[in-house]
C-alpha cells in the first residue's frame, strides 16, 4: 500500500504542476493585465513602467547612443521581461522557497491571502458536506426502505426537484424569504456587525446564524443527488442473502438496515466522498459570492477579471492538489473497507 | 477593468459644515425622497436634534488593497480614507456654477501669491495625530515627497506636476512653490491626502510596496476616524478619532465597512438590515426602496454619461452625418423612460449637464426617424434586401460591442438596435468580456461601442478628444481627429480666468455635436439610499460619504 502512495504522490506533482503551469498559461494568454486597473489617464508612461518593473513584468535597459561623432549618451528605457522568464521565475519561488508569491492587485503574500480565507471557507464546506452526507444518507435509506411507497414517491420527486434546481436561484429566493421579508436570517456576511460578541458561544451562535443559508444551499443540491445514489446502493444490497439471512436469524428490521446492510451499502457513498472533498476547497465559488462569505471563492471570483495572476495560480495549486489528496483518499478508504479491492 | 473607468479621479474631501447653515430647499419628489438639481443634496433634518451615540454599517465593493493613501488605487478605499486623513482644505460638492470652492480643513487659511507663483498655507493649531503628536508643515511637505517620489508611484502623481517644491516656513506654516500658473493650483495643492511623517516613514519608500495592508498605520490619523481592525474579504472597523480638532464630531463613534461585491447583496442586506447605506443604486430598484418606509432616496445629478462611440475611421460610420443620422433615429427618451425609469437626462455634450462648463443653450438633438431616412438617403444609402440600407453592394450593418457584464448596458443596445432597424441599418450586438472589450477599443478594433464615462470635477477633455489621445494609452478610442478641437483643448484647458475658457469649451461642444463622434445617450442621476435613521446626511454627485462626521443616529418612531 505504501509504495502504492508514493508513487501516485509523484504522480500527483507531476500533475500538480501540469495543472499549475496551465493556469498560467490561460492567464497569461487572455487579455489584460493586473496592471490594467491602475493605469490612468495621469499617469506618466516611466511610472507605469516603473511599478511594472517593481512587480518583474519589465526590465530597464540603459543603451548607449551616439549622439554625436564620438560622443555617447546613456539612455534609459524598459522592456517587457519575456513571459518564460517570469514563469520559470515564478516557478523557481514555489519550488526552492514554498513561495506563492504576492497578489499584484491586493498587495499581500497569496500565502495569508490563502491563510486569511481558507479556514473561512472550510466552515462552510465542511458544514454544507455534512449536511450533504448525513441528509443525503438518511433520505437514501429512507426511500428504500419504503420501496414503492408514498414516501418513496415524494422523496422521488422531491430529491429530483431539488437536484435540477440551480443553485443561485435557490439561494437567492432563500434570502428573499428569510432575510428581506421574513428577517429571520441575515442576508449575507459571517459576522453581524457593530454587535460585540460576549463570548465564544454567543459568536458560534452568530456565526452560525449566518452559516444556515449557505450551508444549505451548498449542501441540498448534493443531498439530492447522494439520497438517489444511496438508494439505489441500498436496495441492491437488500436484496443479498447474507441480509436475508440476517433477517432469517430472526433479527428486528432495524439492526438489519443500520448493521448490516448500511455497511455495504456506504461503499459507493465513500467514494462519491473522496470525489467532494476538493469541493470543500474550491465548490463554494458561486455561494461565497451571492452571501458575501469572505473565504477563498470571493477571491478569486475578484482575481480573474483583474488577472492577478499569484492569486489565481495559487489557488489553483490548492484545488488541484486537494482534488489528487481527495483521489488518493477515496481509494485508500476503499481499500480498507471493501475487502474484494487490492492496490497494488 | 470595467469599461466605467473613473476619469482623472480627483480626490474630494469630507465636507465639514461648508455648504452653508441653511438646508437646501428639497422635496418636489417622491414620498421618502430628498431630490435636487444640482450636484449635491442634503436632508431636511433639524441640526438642534442632532446627538451623539451609535454605529452604522456602510458598503465596500471591494476589498481594500492598503490604507496607504498613495498606494491604494480602489475608488472605494477612498470612502474609507477621506474619514481617515485630512486634506488642506475641504473641496465643495458643487461644480455646477463654476469651479469647486475650497473651506478650510487642515489649512485655517491660505494666500495665492499674485503671481500665482505660490500658495501659503497656515495649519490649524489645534489638529493632532491621534497618537497626540501635532499635525505640522512637516507632515505637509512629507506627503507631497511622497506623492513625487519615484519608488511610491503614486498614480496620480502628475497631480504634482506643477509643484517643484514646498517649504516649511515654521511648524504652522508651509509654502507651496509652483513652476507655472495653472488653472486647478488650490485643487492640485489639495489632492492627496495629509499623512503622518512619524509613522509612515518609519518604513523606507522602497519597501512601501511589498508593506501589507498599512492597517496599523491608518490607525494614527488626524482626521474623524481611525481604522482600528480590517479583516480581508469581510470589514473595516473605524472608531472616533478622539483627538479630532472638531468638538462634538463624529457624532456617531463607531462606523464598520462591509466588504459585499455584488449589488444586490448589498440591496439585500440593506433590505434586511445588514446595511445603512447602499450607493448608486440600479433606477430599477428605487420603486422598492422608497414604498418599503424604511429608508430615505437621494437624489441628485451624477458625473456619469453613457454613450454610443462610434469609430471616427471605420465604415460605415467614418461619415459624420451617417453618425447624426443614428442619432437621430434612437429615440433616448425612451431609452431614459424605460432602462432609468426616469431617473436620467437625455446626453447632449461630453461636459456633462451638471458641469460649469456645460453649453447651457445646447439641446438633445430631437429623436426624428423620418429625418435620419432622409439624411442616410442624401448619402447614397438605398434601401436594400432585408429591409437593410446599401450603397455601392454594400450593407449598412455593423456589430456594436458592450461589456458582458453589465446587463442594463446590454438591453439598451437591445432597444437602440430596434430603433435604427427602423431607418434601415443593421446593428448587431456583440458582447466582449470587460479585458477584451478594452483591448479592442484600444486598438481601435470596433465599429461601435456602448460604454460609460465619469468625469472629473476639472474640465479637461484632452484624454478622450484631442488627437494625441488616439495612441494605445490615450482614451480617444474613436479616433477623432480635429485640428480646431485640439487648439481648443490645447488652449482653453490651461487658462486660468475660467470666464475666459467657458466661450472656447461652448465652441468645443457644438463641433463634437456637428460632428457627432459621440451618440450622447444618458445622464443617468445619482441615486444613493440611507436607512430612514440616518440623519444630517449630505449625498453627492462626487460621494455619499462626504459628510458622515455630521451625521446621527434618530431612531424612528414605530
Amino acid at each position: 500500500l505504501l509504495t502504492y502512495v508514493v508513487r501516485r504522490l509523484l504522480w500527483g506533482l507531476l500533475i500538480v504542476w501540469g495543472v499549475y503551469t496551465l493556469s498560467f498559461v490561460v492567464v497569461e494568454a487572455a487579455p489584460g493585465d493586473p496592471f490594467a486597473g491602475i493605469e490612468s489617464p495621469k499617469m506618466k508612461e516611466a511610472d507605469f513602467q516603473r511599478i511594472r518593473e517593481k512587480w518583474g513584468y519589465s526590465r530597464s535597459v540603459v543603451d548607449r547612443v551616439e549622439v554625436a561623432p564620438g560622443r555617447f549618451e546613456e539612455r534609459e528605457r524598459y522592456e517587457p521581461v519575456p513571459v518564460t522568464t517570469r514563469y520559470l521565475k515564478q516557478l523557481g519561488n514555489l519550488v526552492l522557497e514554498g513561495n506563492l508569491g504576492t497578489s499584484i492587485v491586493q498587495k499581500r503574500p497569496v500565502l495569508h491571502m490563502l491563510g486569511d480565507a481558507i479556514p473561512k471557507t472550510l466552515v462552510l464546506t465542511v458544514t454544507a458536506l455534512l449536511l450533504e452526507m448525513v441528509l443525503g444518507v438518511a433520505l437514501g435509506i429512507l426511500s428504500a426502505v419504503r420501496k414503492g411507497t408514498k414516501v418513496d414517491e415524494g422523496l422521488t420527486v422531491g430529491t429530483l426537484f431539488v437536484y435540477s434546481m440551480p443553485g443561485f436561484w435557490l439561494a437567492e429566493m432563500l434570502v428573499l424569504v428569510l432575510a428581506v421579508k421574513g428577517g429571520w436570517l441575515p442576508s449575507s456576511g459571517m459576522h453581524t456587525e457593530n454587535v460585540t460578541q460576549p463570548g465564544f458561544w454567543a459568536d458560534v451562535y452568530d456565526v452560525g446564524k449566518h452559516l444556515v443559508m449557505p450551508a444549505f444551499v451548498l449542501g441540498v443540491t448534493g443531498a439530492a443527488g447522494i439520497a438517489r445514489f444511496q438508494r439505489s446502493a441500498m436496495l441492491e444490497v437488500i436484496r443479498q442473502d447474507y441480509v436475508r439471512t440476517a433477517r432469517a436469524k430472526g433479527l428486528d428490521e432495524r439492526t438489519v438496515i443500520v448493521k448490516h446492510a448500511l455497511r455495504n451499502a456506504l461503499i459507493p457513498v465513500i467514494t462519491l466522498l473522496g470525489l467532494s472533498l476538493p469541493f470543500l476547497v474550491s465548490g463554494a465559488v458561486i455561494t461565497e459570492t451571492i452571501f458575501a462569505w469572505p473565504g477563498m471563492g470571493q477571491q478569486v471570483v475578484a482575481a480573474i477579471p483583474a488577472r492577478d495572476i499569484q492569486v489565481i495560480t495559487g489557488f489553483t495549486l490548492v484545488a488541484s492538489v486537494m482534488v489528487l489528496i481527495g483521489n488518493l483518499l477515496a481509494d485508500v478508504l476503499y481499500a480498507l473497507t471493501d475487502p474484494r479491492v487490492r492496490l497494488s | 477593468m470595467t469599461r466605467a473607468r473613473l476619469l482623472p479621479a480627483l480626490v474630494l474631501a469630507v465636507l465639514a459644515g461648508g455648504c452653508g447653515s441653511k438646508p437646501p430647499a428639497t422635496g418636489g419628489g417622491l414620498k421618502n425622497e430628498y431630490r435636487r438639481d444640482g450636484t449635491w443634496v442634503k436632508d431636511d433634518a433639524d441640526e438642534s436634534k442632532a446627538k451623539a451615540g451609535g454605529s452604522i454599517v456602510l458598503p465596500l465593493l471591494n476589498d481594500p488593497d492598503s490604507f496607504n493613501p498613495y498606494l491604494s488605487t480602489y475608488a472605494d478605499v477612498d470612502d474609507v480614507l477621506r474619514l481617515v486623513f485630512p486634506t488642506l482644505m475641504h473641496e465643495h460638492p458643487d461644480f455646477e456654477k463654476g469651479p469647486p470652492d475650497f473651506t478650510p480643513f487642515a489649512a485655517e487659511s491660505w494666500e495665492i501669491a499674485k503671481d500665482r507663483s505660490t500658495i501659503t498655507f497656515h495649519l490649524r493649531k489645534d489638529m493632532n495625530w491621534s497618537d497626540g503628536v501635532p499635525l505640522t508643515a512637516e507632515d505637509v511637505r512629507y506627503s507631497w515627497q511622497t506623492a513625487k517620489d519615484k519608488d511610491v508611484a503614486w498614480v496620480n502623481n502628475s497631480i504634482k506636476d506643477f509643484i517643484d517644491d514646498v517649504k516649511v516656513v515654521d511648524d504652522k506654516t508651509v509654502v507651496l512653490h509652483y513652476t507655472e500658473a495653472s488653472p486647478y493650483q488650490v485643487m492640485d495643492a489639495n489632492d492627496g491626502y495629509i499623512i503622518p511623517k512619524h509613522v509612515f516613514s518609519k518604513i523606507p519608500y522602497a519597501d512601501w510596496k511589498t508593506h501589507p495592508s498599512w492597517t496599523a498605520e491608518a490607525g494614527v490619523s488626524a482626521g474623524p476616524y481611525r481604522v482600528v481592525e480590517f479583516t480581508s474579504q469581510e470589514r473595516v472597523v473605524l472608531e472616533a478619532n478622539p483627538t479630532y480638532y472638531r468638538k462634538g464630531f463624529p457624532r456617531i463613534p463607531r462606523v464598520t465597512f462591509r466588504v459585499i461585491k455584488k449589488q444586490e447583496a448589498q440591496r439585500d442586506a440593506l433590505l434586511s438590515g445588514g446595511l445603512d447605506v447602499v450607493q448608486t443604486v440600479p433606477a430599477l430598484d428605487v420603486k422598492r426602496f422608497v414604498e418599503d418606509g424604511r429608508f430615505h432616496l437621494f437624489n441628485c445629478r451624477s458625473r456619469g454619461f453613457t454613450y454610443v462611440g462610434w469609430n471616427c475611421r471605420r465604415f460605415p460610420v467614418d461619415d459624420p452625418d451617417v453618425r447624426r443620422a443614428m442619432t437621430l433615429a434612437i429615440d433616448r427618451d425612451d431609452l431614459v423612460e424605460s432602462l432609468y425609469v426616469g431617473y436620467a437626462d437625455v446626453g447632449s455634450s461630453p461636459i456633462i449637464s451638471s458641469m460649469w462648463a456645460h453649453d447651457r443653450t445646447m439641446k438633445p438633438l430631437p429623436f426624428d426617424p423620418e429625418e435620419a431616412k432622409k439624411t442616410l438617403e442624401a448619402r447614397g444609402w438605398k434601401p436594400g434586401a432585408g429591409g437593410v440600407r446599401e450603397k455601392d453592394g454594400k450593407r449598412l450593418s455593423f456589430p456594436i460591442l458592450v461589456s458582458s457584464v453589465n446587463d442594463l448596458r446590454i438591453r439598451a443596445c437591445t432597444k437602440m438596435q430596434a430603433y435604427v432597424k427602423n431607418v434601415g441599418v443593421e446593428m448587431k450586438i456583440e458582447t466582449v468580456e470587460p479585458n477584451t472589450l478594452s483591448e479592442r477599443l484600444r486598438k481601435h478594433d470596433f465599429v461601435a461601442e456602448y460604454g460609460a464615462w465619469y468625469v472629473a470635477t476639472k474640465v479637461d477633455e484632452k484624454v478622450t478628444w484631442h488627437s494625441s489621445s488616439t495612441g494605445y494609452d490615450g482614451f480617444n478610442w474613436v479616433d477623432y481627429r480635429n485640428p480646431r478641437v485640439d487648439e481648443i483643448i490645447e488652449k482653453a484647458r490651461v487658462m486660468t480666468d475660467f470666464a475666459a475658457a467657458k466661450p472656447l469649451w461652448d465652441e468645443f461642444q457644438r463641433i463634437i455635436e456637428k460632428d457627432q463622434p459621440y451618440t450622447f445617450v444618458a445622464e443617468p442621476r445619482q441615486l444613493n439610499v440611507y436607512a430612514k435613521r440616518l440623519r444630517g446626511v449630505l449625498s453627492a454627485a462626487v460621494g455619499p460619504f462626504l459628510n458622515v462626521e455630521e451625521w446621527w443616529i434618530e431612531e424612528p418612531a414605530k
